[in-house]
Formats: structure tokens, C-alpha cells, sequence
């Protein structure tokens, strides 16, 4: 498996900047999703409110999150469901390599889930030799590929048609072609096959409705209904953030993930799963397991600065719209939250060290808050967490060392005028040793404006002089 | 109606002129300003790294100086150190003094766009400049402060300047203040593939909004050779209303 770590993000994307042929795939592909959006939103008069009640449901969420999940637990147990609370990922996986154990399971079908991911859930299961597959088609690819995925709602984002056409090819056995319809054909051909021998299904939420114990789930493909019907077990495993209060604050939310994450009016399935099949039912599983996952989420929630970032409701504009993110693209951040929030959802969920770039890797240009369906101010939280580094880390004496210069110039305007004065007679003496030292990661890609002989200052007197000739 | 200018850093060495311009521009519409001399830096270069002591004590200067010299208005330059002092400074451990001078003085200074256009709803008279340019929107500008059409607006005042419209006029151009040396494949990558795109459209120039994306952008434009010209929109202003002496911005 390739997993990069996001310890080496400034590494990582020196090999994906040189990569123009997949930068293309990923901007083509962002471009479509951007452009869509904007026209769906167009037609919703007033999406800009949708928004702030939007965050407001999320906000009012994590602030009586414990009452909401140990009522959404009630009525999951009520509708003949279990619940099973996780710590964090190893307690979430364990629990389901027991029941699958249990069920002598050869065959496991699982619907999308960045939680999942996030615990590894997939590469676990397959190491207790258990055939796993996944079911949506973006995640299927990247499983054939044997890379993470490398975006939350596109998975396979990275990869073009032919790439794909190949890889059926060698992993599937299927003649190549590089027509998608073919290609989904086979997939679906292939699939098919899985469902129908599953004795587990595996499948994520997007939202759990604490009034109605609901878990509620947006698709395009239908394999989550595939892997939540058929399997006579199901298990869904999910963030303690999902939980919203009542059946009817899913209606903005309903309207903004599906524009928001692929530019669609509406998902063509969004189902609402409340535990086993019950009498008189056709079909459903015999057992309902929901193992809620908090996995580092209370620590985020226990901090009143960052709590907004378990508002998200992971749809991806962000990584969309962001211009690092279309340059390097998901890998690149070594996460399975990649782009703007996942600069700070990874170094918040594995903590600051491992992933001390992450937040500095941003130019600020607030793209990513501008499109966020739920207004999280992603931009002010990253200088947050710079400034958090910055306290907690050792960093390096000329960043340090300059600071504090700065600082000094700042506050003493004799001293600040006099650099600026100098900075133009440094220039034309010592211009090699200033392009080759301090100036060095500035100038070997780009040239220097040479500062101006005559700053600001001297200009204004003589501006004040003519002024006051004039008068 | 008494008006401070702000001279931010980038501009105070390496763009001087643009804010004698922007003075110019002020006083034709008859609005004369000072200039406190002992102001220095936002802090927002140490802000953004993620040094807020450091800030801090920019910030703490910058509101002294700036309470002294008992100005109506401060008008800068640059969207970007406008909403450093605006939008930034309040998570700054400021005294309460400070802060209340803060809350006085962050409803007074504009970026100059919005002071002509919002604040005092004043109008450029009609100049002309032929020109054929692409603008590029600032981001602190524009998604910072919200101010999307004010330079366009005021640029259209120019007869036979030809703003050409581009897809990427209000995409990032990769300063990003410590960014552009933190990660400078990225930064350069950014700014790059705009100036392809406006050089791609026939433009002679881009227009900007803030010294600081003229200085990345004018530096990749350079190292690449590229036949483009990169303008601050003030600069434009000023050359069509007859107010630039010598050399062309």
C-alpha cells in the first residue's frame, strides 16, 4: 500500500507539483464539480440562509451531543438495532473483526466511508483474511489500485478514464476500454456477484437523527442500499459528530451536501436506515450494529476554538476550490482528509507533530470558507493552529531570529525607517549574497524587485514641499 | 474630514509610489491627507507565520500611532493590511484600553476603493489610457473585507482601457505572505499558471490589488520572461488621470 504520512506534506508535494498529467485530471475534474455547483445554486433562491441554518443545526448539535447520541442510541435500540461506542479506531475495528468472526464472514461489502478509512478499517479486515471489497465505484478502483483514496467525495479523482481502463484490465481481467459507461458496466458486473454472497455489510453516514435513531446516507450508485439490504448482517460505523437532532433539520442539510459535494440538486438515493427488517418487511438484514466512533472527535469538541471544525459535513468544495489541493492533490497530505479542512482535521485528530506543515500550507487566499456549506472559517482556524506550533515546537533560529527583528523595527520607527532606507543600498552592494542566503527560497524561482532607491518617506516630503509651494 | 494614509511595508520599499498615487488620487478629489510619521508595519507578516507575541506588539504600535494622529479615516493601499487591522487584531491579547481603541478604529480605515466608493460615495472623473489588461482580485480584498467590484468599478472610468475577462481573475496568486518561501514550488506554481492564462488572452498587462501580489506576481512574470506588464490598479489610476511624473508605474 502507498500511504505517504502527512509528517512529510513538504515532500510529498514536491513529486505531485511535477506531475502536470494528473494536476490536468484533477483540475478538469474540480473544474466540472465547481461549475455545477454554481449553476444548481443558482436555481435555489436563498441558499445563503440554507447555510447559516445549516451551521447553526451542527453547532446546536456538538453542544448537546451527549444527550442527542444517548437518545439516538435509545431508538436504535428500540428498532431492534445495537449501538456500540468506540473509543477509537482499534475498539471500532475489533468490535467488527468479532462480528464478522463470529459470522464465519468470507465476504464483506462496504459502502463509502472516510471513517473507515480514518481507522483503517478495510486493511484490517483484509489482514484477519476476510475478502472485502469496496462497493462504491471510486472506492473500488483506488482498493484495485492499493492507494487511499485521494479525496473524500471523488475517491478516485486523481485517475483519468484511461488510467481506469487499464487497471480493470490487469486487476479484473476485463478487455480495456476507456469508455466510463463500459467501465461501470464491469464494475457493476463484478459486484454484483459480491453482494449476493456478503455475509457483512460495512456502510458509513452521512447524518444520524437522534429523534428516530435514523442513519442517513447519500448516494449516487445505489451500493449503499445494495450493502445495507442484502447482507444479513449490517454495520454502520460512524463520527459521534453525524448526529443532528431531528428528522426535519435534515432538510437544509439534504439541499447543501449533494450541491456542495457534486454539484447535484439532490442525490439520486438518500435512505434513511432504522434497524433490522421487521416484520412484514421484504427485505433488510436480521442484525443492525451502529458503532459510533469517537477516535480523537472529544478532544476537538472539548476545545471551544476548533470545535467548529466538527461541524463539516464532508463535501469536499473546499478541496475543490483550493488551489493547493488542485496542484498537489489528495496524496499529497498523507490523510484521508486531505485540502483545507483536513489541514486541520489531521493535525488535530494525530496532533500537532505529525502533521506540523500541514497548517502552513496554505496561502490564505479564504477560497475554502467562501464555498463551506456549514461557514466554517477555515482560513483563521489554520493561524490558529500556526500559532499553536509555533508556541508548542521548536522552530528554526532565522525564522525566530527574524521575528524578532521584525518585532523590534516594528515598534522603534527610527529603526524601521532606517531598514527601509538600507534595504536598497544592501540591494546594490550585496545583491549575490542576499539572492544566495536570506533571500535564497524567494529567489531561486522567482526574481526580486530591487527595493526603491527613494522609499516612501522621501517621496512624501517632497510631495508635502511642492503641496505647500502650491498653497 | 481628516485622513491618515497607511503605507503597508511591501509598498513602503518596494512600491513607494504607488502610494503617492493613491494620495494624488485623493487630493483630486479634494481630500487632503497626512501621513503619521512614525507608523511602521501591520504585524500581519509575523500574524500569519504564527507568531502572535510578535503581532502583538505591531499591533499595539499601530493603534497607538494611529489614535494619536486623531483622524477621521485611515485609508491604505492594500486589502490585505486593511483586514489585518479590521478583522485580525481582535484575537490579539490587546490591553482593554487597546482594544477599545481597536473597536473605535476598525470602522475607520478602508481600503481605498471603499473609501471613495462606500465611505464617501465620491466618483473618479473620466480619464482615458489604452491599455489591454486582465485585473487579478486580491483575496484579502475580495473574501476578507467583501470587496469584489470597487477597483473595477473605479478602472472603468478609464475610457480605452480593456478589461478582458478571465476564469482565474479570482484565484490565489500564491503570495501568501511566509508561504511564498515556506513552499516556494507551490507559490510560484500558483502565480504562474494566472500570468500563462492572462498572457494567453492577449493581455499586455495584469492589473492587482495589493503590492504583495504584484511583487510575486512581477517576480515570476521576470523569471519567465513572460511579455506581460504587472500594474497596481492605483498606478493604472493614476497614469490615466495625468497624475504620474516621469516613468510609468
Amino acid at each position: 500500500m502507498n500511504y505517504l504520512t502527512p509528517k512529510d506534506f513538504k515532500l510529498n508535494i514536491r513529486s505531485f507539483l511535477n506531475n502536470p498529467e494528473t494536476q490536468r485530471v484533477v483540475e478538469h475534474a474540480t473544474d466540472i464539480t465547481l461549475s455545477k455547483r454554481k449553476a444548481v445554486l443558482e436555481t435555489i433562491p436563498g441558499w445563503q440562509n440554507l447555510r447559516e441554518q445549516a451551521r447553526a443545526i451542527k453547532s446546536y448539535a456538538l453542544n448537546h451531543l451527549p444527550e442527542l447520541l444517548l437518545s439516538f442510541e435509545q431508538q436504535v435500540i428500540k428498532h431492534g438495532g445495537t449501538v456500540f461506542w468506540a473509543n477509537n479506531g482499534e475498539e471500532a475495528a475489533a468490535y467488527i473483526v468479532d462480528l464478522a468472526t463470529k459470522l464465519r464472514a468470507k465476504t464483506i461489502v462496504k459502502g463509502k466511508s472516510i471513517l473507515s478509512e480514518e481507522i483503517h478499517l478495510g486493511r484490517i479486515l483484509q489482514e484477519h483474511q476476510f475478502q472485502v471489497w469496496e462497493t462504491d465505484l471510486g472506492e473500488l478502483i483506488v482498493q484495485l489500485q492499493g492507494t487511499p483514496p485521494s479525496h473524500i467525495t471523488a475517491p478516485a479523482l486523481h485517475l483519468s478514464r484511461f488510467d481506469i481502463g487499464k487497471l480493470f484490465q490487469e486487476k479484473l481481467g476485463e478487455p480495456y476500454t476507456d469508455d466510463p459507461i463500459a467501465l461501470t458496466a464491469m464494475a457493476r458486473k463484478h459486484l454484483r456477484r459480491q453482494f449476493l454472497k456478503a455475509e457483512l455489510g460495512i456502510i458509513g453516514a452521512n447524518f444520524l437523527v437522534a429523534e428516530t435513531g435514523s442513519v442517513v446516507s447519500l448516494e449516487n450508485e445505489g451500493n449503499i442500499r445494495l450493502s445495507s439490504n442484502l447482507p444479513p448482517v449490517v454495520v454502520c460505523v460512524t463520527g459521534i459528530e453525524k448526529v443532528i437532532p431531528r428528522l426535519q433539520d435534515l432538510s437544509p442539510l439534504l439541499t447543501l451536501l449533494p450541491v456542495h459535494g457534486t454539484g447535484q440538486r439532490a442525490s439520486a438515493y438518500v435512505s434513511l436506515f432504522q434497524g433490522p427488517k421487521t416484520e412484514g418487511e421484504p427485505i433488510g438484514p436480521k442484525e443492525f450494529h451502529v458503532v459510533l466512533v469517537d477516535n480523537g472527535r472529544s478532544t476537538i469538541l472539548a476545545d471551544p476554538i476548533m470545535k467548529p471544525v466538527l461541524t463539516c459535513i464532508r463535501c469536499g468544495a473546499c478541496m475543490n476550490i483550493c488551489p493547493v489541493f488542485r496542484r498537489v492533490s489528495g496524496h499529497a497530505y498523507g490523510s484521508v482528509n486531505p485540502g483545507p479542512i483536513g489541514s486541520l482535521l489531521t493535525p488535530l485528530l494525530l496532533g500537532l507533530r505529525e502533521a506540523p506543515d500541514l497548517p502552513f500550507g496554505s496561502s490564505l487566499c479564504g477560497a475554502c470558507a467562501e464555498v463551506c456549506p456549514v461557514l466554517i472559517p477555515i482560513p483563521e482556524l489554520l493561524l490558529e493552529l500556526r500559532s499553536r506550533i509555533v508556541e508548542s515546537q521548536r522552530r528554526s533560529p532565522a525564522e525566530r531570529i527574524s521575528m524578532a527583528l521584525l518585532a523590534k523595527a516594528w515598534r522603534h520607527p527610527r529603526f524601521y525607517s532606517l531598514l527601509s532606507r538600507l534595504a536598497p543600498v544592501i540591494w546594490l552592494y550585496g545583491r549575490e549574497v542576499v539572492e544566495n542566503s536570506v533571500a535564497a527560497s524567494w529567489t531561486d524561482l522567482r526574481d526580486l524587485k530591487p527595493p526603491a532607491i527613494r522609499g516612501f518617506r522621501k517621496l512624501w516630503e517632497q510631495h508635502i514641499g511642492e503641496r505647500d509651494r502650491h498653497a | 474630514m481628516k485622513v491618515s494614509v497607511f503605507v503597508p511595508c511591501v509598498t513602503e520599499v518596494f512600491y513607494p509610489w504607488t502610494a503617492l498615487n493613491m494620495i494624488k488620487l485623493l487630493e483630486r478629489l479634494g481630500i487632503r491627507c497626512d501621513y503619521p510619521q512614525r507608523q511602521t508595519c501591520c504585524g500581519q507578516p509575523a500574524f500569519n507565520s504564527g507568531y502572535r507575541h510578535e503581532a502583538l506588539l505591531a499591533a499595539e504600535h499601530f493603534l497607538t500611532v494611529f489614535s494619536d494622529a486623531g483622524s477621521d479615516y485611515i485609508v491604505a493601499p492594500a486589502g490585505s493590511c486593511v483586514s489585518m487591522v479590521k478583522n485580525h487584531y481582535g484575537v490579539l491579547n490587546l490591553s482593554p484600553s487597546l482594544r477599545q481603541e481597536w473597536e473605535r478604529l476598525r470602522g475607520r480605515i478602508y481600503e481605498f476603493s471603499d473609501f471613495v466608493l462606500n465611505a464617501c460615495t465620491l466618483t473618479l472623473p473620466p480619464t482615458s489610457l489604452r491599455l489591454r489588461a486582465v485585473l487579478h482580485r486580491g483575496c484579502h480584498l475580495l473574501r476578507e473585507l467583501g470587496i469584489s467590484d470597487e477597483p473595477l468599478t473605479l478602472l472603468r472610468t478609464i475610457d480605452e482601457l480593456e478589461l478582458l475577462a478571465t476564469a482565474r481573475d479570482s484565484q490565489c496568486c500564491g503570495f501568501g505572505g511566509t508561504f511564498a518561501v515556506k513552499f516556494p514550488e507551490l507559490s510560484v506554481s500558483m502565480a504562474r499558471d494566472k500570468l500563462h492564462e492572462a498572457v494567453a488572452c492577449g493581455a499586455q498587462a495584469m492589473i492587482v490589488t495589493d503590492s504583495s501580489c504584484q511583487l510575486q506576481l512581477e517576480g515570476v512574470t521576470q523569471r519567465l520572461g513572460l511579455d506581460l506588464r504587472i500594474y497596481h490598479y492605483l498606478d493604472v489610476l493614476a497614469q490615466a488621470a495625468g497624475l504620474l511624473e516621469g516613468k510609468q508605474p
